[in-house]
């Protein structure tokens, strides 16, 4: 097999406070192929973004980055700013959530997007660059793009900024694109619009994409392996057709079941008990024992490693023993 | 679900023809109004004792805006809402008063709405003031709302920061529930809580109607937790209710493109049905409430949009019983 696009292993990430160091993200192991829709999953919390700013360097200094992250054979954990800023626009590329904070409200969408192509081609010409941004901006679909790239960000509607924003994370045609939830303050009509942008760019473009999200249905309809994480943790990662046939780890089942279906009517939802440990009082064996409907005195006293079952890994004690595909639907 | 009684008897609330308009206006010192935005533009609805209708749309649909006018906390520029058959548009707040209680209105962000300075119970008990009860009552009240919401009592007097999302929205359902209204307008009420906690909240809105025979008007966007929730839904769009039909009707057999569109736009949790199913991908965005497209609301994003659409504007026409759509070309 050839070698993943990015190699994310052993990463923790731990931010200091009052009572000392504590880790958000701790053992990571995550990797992307090339042209390859990557679902990481998990509530908020969950360390899915901390991970994946980490991967950008873009973590304030104060958080302490460990572990090794490798971008198509080179580490860049740790590497120094110049050498990140080299990747960040030109090999690597994020998109987050909110459009509106990510584009600067007081420049033209035309000076926001041919500002990134001339930071990475500072040797083609103002015309080259002014036919390129337009080329972007057809890609991910804006009607009248000649008109549009003289306006600013205040004239445009959530989804359509969300889209600017995509055509500058592609602008220079990145290996990898890291979506933060790219959809979740757009409306579901819109969100449509904005995958199938993103399904295109993978098929058209090779593009690799991390897709981090609290939405299963997307994962479901884009991805093709995915990661679900827990307290820092991952619970649970794999393929995406067998992990949603069926889920090994009693949190991604009880995801599963805890949402409601489109097509057919529960009398109840499967509701996971408590919530989610706050930073300071993660517990130290298994980071869900608490809220689990399975736990057994094992889980309270030693962390699970994540082991391989079928074709998912999954970090639980008892992965290999449970049947999850019928939760009681009890509780509230 | 209502009881067949409960439906004989007439609707709980009935809305007709409901109109929000907010004017627009031009000018620093001599503003004057140059137009009018239709937030509602003609909203007709009924709610049944211990039934649930949801309100589906998206952002700018005017789904909040119709809350807040059936509450009387934005006054409607024209119709009806009759609750028990006693007019309440246009009442001014003293009237309204002795409704106040009887509907109540949970919002979407907890945190926005309770006090941070007062404890969870005395955010339950707030609204026990408008009642005649004395202190030691109000209490008491407040605490048997904090366990139908299946809060604590050692909890009662934390303070709302000490509190998760889910939690906080309990308190903010138990805070509707303490003056024991007979309808609840949930707007967005899980829309920001994980997934893993929506689902206990969402269970616990259905024991709570199943207990107290409560009815809802159940506002989202999310069309599996409505799907979940409701015995009819309406589809809003651009003001107006293009559609409205019993659930398994609706999602059976949705007439409105754009109902079909919201239905196909929804995403599954799962692969094999997500990488199957054809999508209705609509173009462009929302038009601007000021500038609404002549004829049908819904012309410039429809893919079965004729040049009648661009003319008229569809009347409501039933298909079925209880089965309503706006649209010249239904299917």
């Amino acid at each position: 097999m050839s070698q993943p696009l990015l190699d994310i292993r052993g990463l923790a990430v731990t931010i200091p406070t009052r009572d000392g160091e504590r880790a958000a993200v701790s053992n990571v192991d995550f990797t992307v192929d090339r042209g390859e829709v990557v679902g990481l999953v998990g509530e908020s919390g969950s360390g899915k973004s901390l991970s994946m700013l980490a991967v950008m360097g873009l973590l304030p200094r104060q958080l302490h980055v460990s572990g090794s992250i490798r971008f198509d054979g080179v580490e860049i954990c740790g590497a120094p700013e110049r050498r990140m800023r080299s990747l960040r626009g030109r090999r690597i590329a994020m998109v987050f959530q909110d459009p509106m904070t990510a584009l600067n409200p007081v420049k033209t969408i035309g000076a926001q997007i041919t500002e990134t192509i001339r930071l990475h081609n500072p040797t083609l010409s103002r015309a080259e660059v002014k036919a390129r941004a337009l080329a972007l901006l057809e890609i991910v679909a804006i009607p009248a793009p000649e008109r549009r790239f003289e306006q600013y960000p205040h004239e445009f509607s959530g989804g359509m900024r969300q889209r600017v924003v995509i055509a500058i994370a592609i602008a220079n045609d990145p290996d990898l694109l890291i979506a933060d939830e790219p959809t979740t303050a757009l409306d579901v009509t819109i969100q449509a619009q904005i995958m199938e942008i993103f399904a295109r760019l993978r098929e058209e473009r090779g593009m690799a994409v991390v897709l981090i999200t609290h939405d299963l249905g997307l994962v479901a309809g884009l991805a093709d392996r995915m990661s679900v994480l827990y307290a820092g943790r991952v619970a649970e990662r794999g393929p995406v057709g067998p992990v949603f046939a069926a889920p090994r780890h009693p949190y991604t089942a009880g995801l599963l079941a805890a949402v409601p279906s489109i097509d057919d009517v529960a009398e109840r939802l499967y509701a996971i008990p408590g919530t989610p440990p706050s930073l300071g009082d993660r517990p130290e064996a298994c980071t869900f024992a608490p809220r689990c409907d399975f736990a057994v005195p094992l889980c309270r006293t030693s962390e699970p490693a994540l082991t391989r079952v079928g074709s998912a890994l999954v970090a639980c004690h008892r992965a290999g023993e449970l049947s999850l595909s019928d939760l009681p639907r009890k509780g509230t | 679900m209502p009881t067949a009684a409960a439906i004989a008897a007439g609707p709980l609330l009935d809305v007709e023809n409901l109109r929000v308009d907010f004017p627009v206006r031009r000018g620093l010192v001599f503003a004057r109004q140059v137009g009018a935005i239709s937030a509602v533009a003609g909203v007709s609805l009924h709610v049944h004792p211990g039934e649930t209708l949801s309100v589906v749309g998206e952002s700018g649909c005017g789904k909040s805006t119709l809350a807040r006018a059936i509450m009387g906390l934005i006054t409607p520029t024209a119709g009806h809402v009759r609750f028990r058959s006693a007019e309440l548009a246009g009442l001014s707040p003293a009237a309204m008063r002795p409704y106040r209680r009887r509907i109540q209105l949970v919002f979407q962000n907890p945190y926005a709405c309770l006090n941070p300075r007062m404890t969870a119970l005395e955010n339950i008990a707030e609204p026990l003031r408008m009642l005649a009860l004395n202190h030691a009552e109000r209490r008491e009240r407040a605490l048997r709302a904090m366990e139908q919401v299946q809060l604590l009592p050692e909890q009662a007097d934390r303070y709302p920061f000490a509190f998760s999302g889910g939690q906080r929205q309990r308190i903010g359902i138990a805070r509707a529930l303490a003056v024991e209204p007979e309808i609840m307008i949930l707007d967005e009420p899980v829309s920001a809580l994980d997934v893993s906690v929506q689902a206990g909240v969402l269970n616990l809105l259905k024991d709570i109607q199943q207990r107290t025979g409560i009815a809802y008007i159940f506002i989202a966007h999310n069309l599996a937790v409505i799907r979940h929730m409701s015995d009819r839904v309406a589809v809003m769009y651009l003001g107006r209710i293009v559609e409205s039909a019993a659930r398994d009707q609706l999602y059976r057999a949705p007439a409105h493109p754009y109902t079909q569109a919201l239905l196909s736009a929804a995403p599954i949790p799962d692969p094999a049905r997500e990488q199957a199913r054809q999508r209705i991908v609509l173009t462009g965005d929302v038009p601007n409430p000021a500038d609404r497209p002549t004829g049908c609301g819904f012309r410039t994003r429809c893919f079965r949009a004729s040049a009648l659409c661009a003319e008229q504007d569809p009347p409501a026409r039933q298909l079925a019983p209880g089965h309503t759509v706006c649209c010249h070309h239904p299917s």
